[in-house]
C-alpha cells in the first residue's frame, strides 16, 4: 500500500499543504533576523489573523479577499505594535514576543465567545475557504496532478514570497542596507541608514508573512476557527529559519523538513498508532533536527580547519 | 515631569503597579468595546480574587503552583536563562507524582507524601537538564528547546494517563486521569477553604531560593552570569556549569510545583491540568513584575492568581469570557518589560544635560 503511487502523491500533496504556513513565518524570522531583530511573536501574529480573517469572513457574507485582508492587517497591526516595542522602547524581544503570544490567545478566546458565543470552535457553513487551484497540466498528466492536489492559491503564493524574498535581500539596494543592519547597526547607522526605520518596516512585512500563514491556517484545507489553532507552528518556523541560516533557499528546505514530518504525523495516525505518538513527532522532530544540523556544522568547521593546518 | 519619570524608573515596586493599573485599564476597554459594563467588570474581578475570604483561600490555592513556577523563571531568567521550560517540567513533576504517590499506600501518609515530592522533584531537575544539555551542547536556543519540551511533555504525560495508568473504575469514561490517590496526599491547612499544606511549601521554597540567590556562592554566580555573562565568565565562572546547576534547580522547583497540585487540589492526573490554566506563563510574568526578585515572586503570584480567579467570577456572573485575564496580564508584561524605557529615557536626557552644561 505505501509503494503506490496514489499514497506517495497524498503524503506529497499533504507535504505541501502542511509546509506552506511554516516557509511563511520562517521567511517572516528570516527577515527580522537578517535586520537584526529577535522575532518570536510569529505564533501569535499568525492566531489573530487566522481568527479576523474567519470574522471578516463570516460577517461579510464569504468573501475570501476581504477575509485575507482583514487576516493581514490584524497581523501587520500586531507586528507593529511588537516592533515598537522592542525597537523603539528597547523592551526584551522574548519577553515582549512571549507576551504577545501568549495575549493573543487570550484574545482570540475572548473575542470567540464575544463574536459567536463558543468557545472551542467556530464553524460555519457560510464560511468561504480560499480557492483551491488545480494545476494547469492537470489533464495532460493526472498523475503528477495529484501530488498538488488541494493547494490553495496562497500555498503557490508562499513559493512565490519565498523566490521575491531571496530577490530582495540579495538583489536589491534596500535588501543589502537591511543585512548591513543585520551584521552591524553601528556601522550601518554611521553610513546614514535610519536603521530604526528599516527595522520597523522590516517587522511590519513580516507580519504580512504571518498573517498569510494564518488566513492558510483558518481558511486553507479547512475552514474554521479552533482555539490555540497555530499549536506551536510559529516556534517550529522559528527552528526552521535557524537551520536554514535566514537564507531564504535554506528556509524552505527546512520548511519542506517539518511539513514532511508533520504530514507523517497524520499518515501514521491514520495508519493506527496513537495520537499522542504522533502528535509529538513535529516537536520531537525540531529538536533533533537542531542537534543534527548542529554536529554537521561543527564537523565542517573542524574539516576547513584540518584542511587548513594540512596546507600549510 | 522629568524628575517624576526618574523616580519612578527608580521604583520598581511603584512600575510594577502602574503596570497592573494600565493593565486593568486596557481591560476595562476591552470590555466596554465588547459591550459590557467595564466599572463592574473590573469590581467584579476585584472582588472576586480577594474581597472575600473564600475568595482569599481560592487565590492562594491557584497561587501555589504559579509561585513554584514564578521562582523556577526567576531562578533561570534571572541568570541570564531565557528557559520557558517550567510548564513541561511541571507536567513531569505531575504526573510523576501521580504515578508514585498511590504506590506508597503501604507508608505512613507523612512519610509517602515527602518520598512523593522528592520523585517529582528529581524527575522536573533531570527534564529541564535534558533540555539544558542539548541546548548547550548542540548550540540550540534555550528558548525553543523548552518550547518543544513543553509539547512533548503533554503528549508523554496525556499517553501515559490514557494507555498505562488510566483509573479504571472512573464514573465518567471520557475522563482522561489517573487513580486517585487515597492517603498520601497534601491536605487543607482549615478543612472549610480549598488550600492545602502545597501553599506552605511554596513560602518554605521561596524562603530557600532567596536564601541560595542572595546568601551563596552559587547564588551569586547566577546572578553575575544574569547581569554581565561576559563579566562573569572573565572573573573565573564556568558558565555551563553554573548552567547546568541554575537550570537543574529552576526544573526542581517547577517539579514541586506539579507534585504540590497534585497532591493537594486534584489528587490525580487530570490531562491538560497544567496547561490549560497556563499557570507556567502566569510564573514567568510574576518573576518579570518583581524584576527578578525572590520575595517579590511571592506577591506577584498571589496577584496575579487573584486576577485569575477573579476572572472566572466573573465569567460565572456577568458572562465576560474568564480569557479577559490573560490579556490583562500580557499588558502587564510588556508593559513591565518596556520599563527599560524610562530608564533608557532617563540616561538619554541624563547625557543631554550632561552635554548642556
Amino acid at each position: 500500500m505505501i509503494f503506490e503511487w496514489s499514497y506517495i502523491s497524498a503524503i506529497i500533496s499533504s507535504t505541501l499543504r502542511m509546509c506552506s504556513p511554516i516557509l511563511l513565518c520562517s521567511l517572516a524570522a528570516a527577515i527580522c533576523s537578517k535586520a537584526g531583530v529577535f522575532n518570536i511573536a510569529m505564533e501569535g501574529c499568525m492566531m489573530v489573523s487566522a481568527f479576523f480573517a474567519i470574522v471578516v469572513n463570516y460577517y461579510s457574507g464569504g468573501s475570501v479577499l476581504l477575509a485575507i485582508l482583514a487576516g493581514i492587517l490584524s497581523s501587520m497591526l500586531i507586528s507593529a505594535v511588537l516592533a515598537v516595542l522592542i525597537i523603539r522602547l528597547k523592551a526584551s524581544p522574548v519577553v515582549a514576543g512571549m507576551a504577545i503570544n501568549t495575549m493573543s490567545g487570550g484574545l482570540t478566546t475572548y473575542l470567540m465567545y464575544v463574536f459567536f458565543h463558543t468557545k472551542g470552535l467556530f464553524q460555519n457553513p457560510t464560511l468561504n475557504g480560499l480557492s483551491k487551484l488545480t494545476p494547469f497540466f492537470a489533464s495532460a498528466f493526472p498523475e503528477l496532478a495529484q501530488m498538488f492536489y488541494g493547494l490553495t492559491t496562497v500555498d503557490y503564493l508562499s513559493w512565490i514570497i519565498a523566490i521575491l524574498v531571496q530577490i530582495f535581500l540579495y538583489r536589491t539596494v534596500i535588501g543589502y542596507r537591511i543585512r548591513a543592519i543585520g551584521i552591524n547597526p553601528e556601522a550601518a547607522r554611521s553610513l546614514g541608514t535610519p536603521v530604526e526605520k528599516y527595522q520597523f518596516w522590516t517587522m511590519t512585512l513580516s507580519g504580512i508573512f504571518c498573517g498569510l500563514a494564518g488566513v492558510l491556517l483558518s481558511m486553507g484545507s479547512v475552514t474554521l476557527f479552533i482555539q490555540n489553532i497555530t499549536s506551536g507552528k510559529g516556534y517550529i518556523a522559528m527552528t526552521a529559519n535557524n537551520l536554514g541560516k535566514s537564507h531564504p533557499l535554506g528556509v524552505a528546505v527546512a520548511s519542506l523538513f517539518f511539513g514532511a514530518c508533520q504530514s507523517l504525523g497524520s499518515f501514521l495516525q491514520q495508519a493506527g498508532l496513537k495520537g499522542q505518538i504522533t502528535g509529538s513527532i513535529p516537536y520531537a522532530a525540531t529538536v533533533l533536527a537542531s542537534v543534527v544540523s548542529s554536529i554537521r556544522y561543527r564537523r565542517q568547521k573542524e574539516k576547513k580547519i584540518r584542511e587548513a593546518i594540512s596546507e600549510n | 515631569m522629568n524628575k517624576i519619570m526618574n523616580k519612578i524608573g527608580n521604583s520598581n515596586i511603584l512600575f510594577s503597579l502602574m503596570a497592573i493599573l494600565a493593565g486593568l485599564l486596557v481591560g476595562g476597554v476591552i470590555m466596554a468595546i465588547t459591550g459590557q459594563n467595564p466599572v463592574e467588570g473590573i469590581l467584579g474581578l476585584l472582588k472576586g480574587g480577594y474581597l472575600t475570604s473564600y475568595a482569599i483561600a481560592s487565590t492562594l490555592t491557584r497561587a501555589t503552583p504559579i509561585i513554584f513556577a514564578g521562582l523556577s523563571a526567576a531562578l533561570a531568567w534571572g541568570s541570564g536563562y531565557s528557559s520557558m521550560g517550567a510548564q513541561g517540567q511541571m507536567i513531569i513533576g505531575a504526573i510523576t507524582a501521580a504515578i508514585v504517590a498511590p504506590r506508597l499506600g503501604f507508608l505512613p501518609p507523612f512519610l509517602a507524601v515527602i518520598i512523593t515530592l522528592i520523585f517529582s522533584m528529581t524527575a522536573g531537575a533531570l527534564y529541564s537538564l535534558i533540555s539544558a544539555h542539548i541546548s548547550a551542547k548542540y548550540d540550540a536556543y534555550l528558548l525553543i528547546v523548552t518550547l518543544m519540551f513543553n509539547y512533548l511533555a503533554d503528549y508523554l504525560a496525556s499517553y501515559l494517563t490514557n494507555y498505562v495508568f488510566l483509573d479504571p473504575v472512573a464514573l465518567d469514561k471520557l475522563a482522561i486521569q489517573t487513580i486517585k490517590i487515597e492517603g498520601s496526599i497534601l491536605p487543607r491547612i482549615f478543612p472549610r477553604y480549598t488550600t492545602h499544606y502545597g501553599f506552605l511549601i511554596a513560602l518554605i521554597a521561596v524562603a530557600a531560593t532567596a536564601f541560595i540567590i542572595n546568601k551563596t556562592s552559587f547564588g551569586y554566580k547566577a546572578r553575575m552570569g544574569g547581569l554581565n555573562a561576559g563579566f562573569a565568565e572573565y572573573g573565573g565562572i564556568d558558565s555551563r556549569k553554573t548552567m547546568y546547576k541554575v537550570l537543574l534547580l529552576s526544573g526542581a522547583l517547577a517539579g514541586l510545583g506539579g507534585a504540590c497540585e497534585v497532591l493537594g487540589t486534584k489528587f490525580r492526573y487530570v490531562d491538560k491540568m497544567i496547561t490549560s490554566p497556563g499557570y507556567s506563563w502566569s510564573g514567568i510574568t510574576a518573576s518579570l513584575m518583581s524584576n527578578y526578585n525572590i520575595i517579590g515572586v511571592l506577591f506577584s503570584s498571589i496577584f496575579l492568581s487573584g486576577i485569575a480567579i477573579g476572572g472566572s467570577t466573573i465569567e460565572l456572573s456577568m458572562n465576560i469570557p474568564s480569557e479577559i485575564t490573560q490579556i490583562i496580564q500580557g499588558v502587564i508584561t510588556m508593559l513591565v518589560t518596556a520599563k527599560f524605557v524610562i530608564r533608557w529615557h532617563r540616561k538619554e536626557n541624563g547625557r543631554k544635560e550632561a552635554e548642556t552644561k
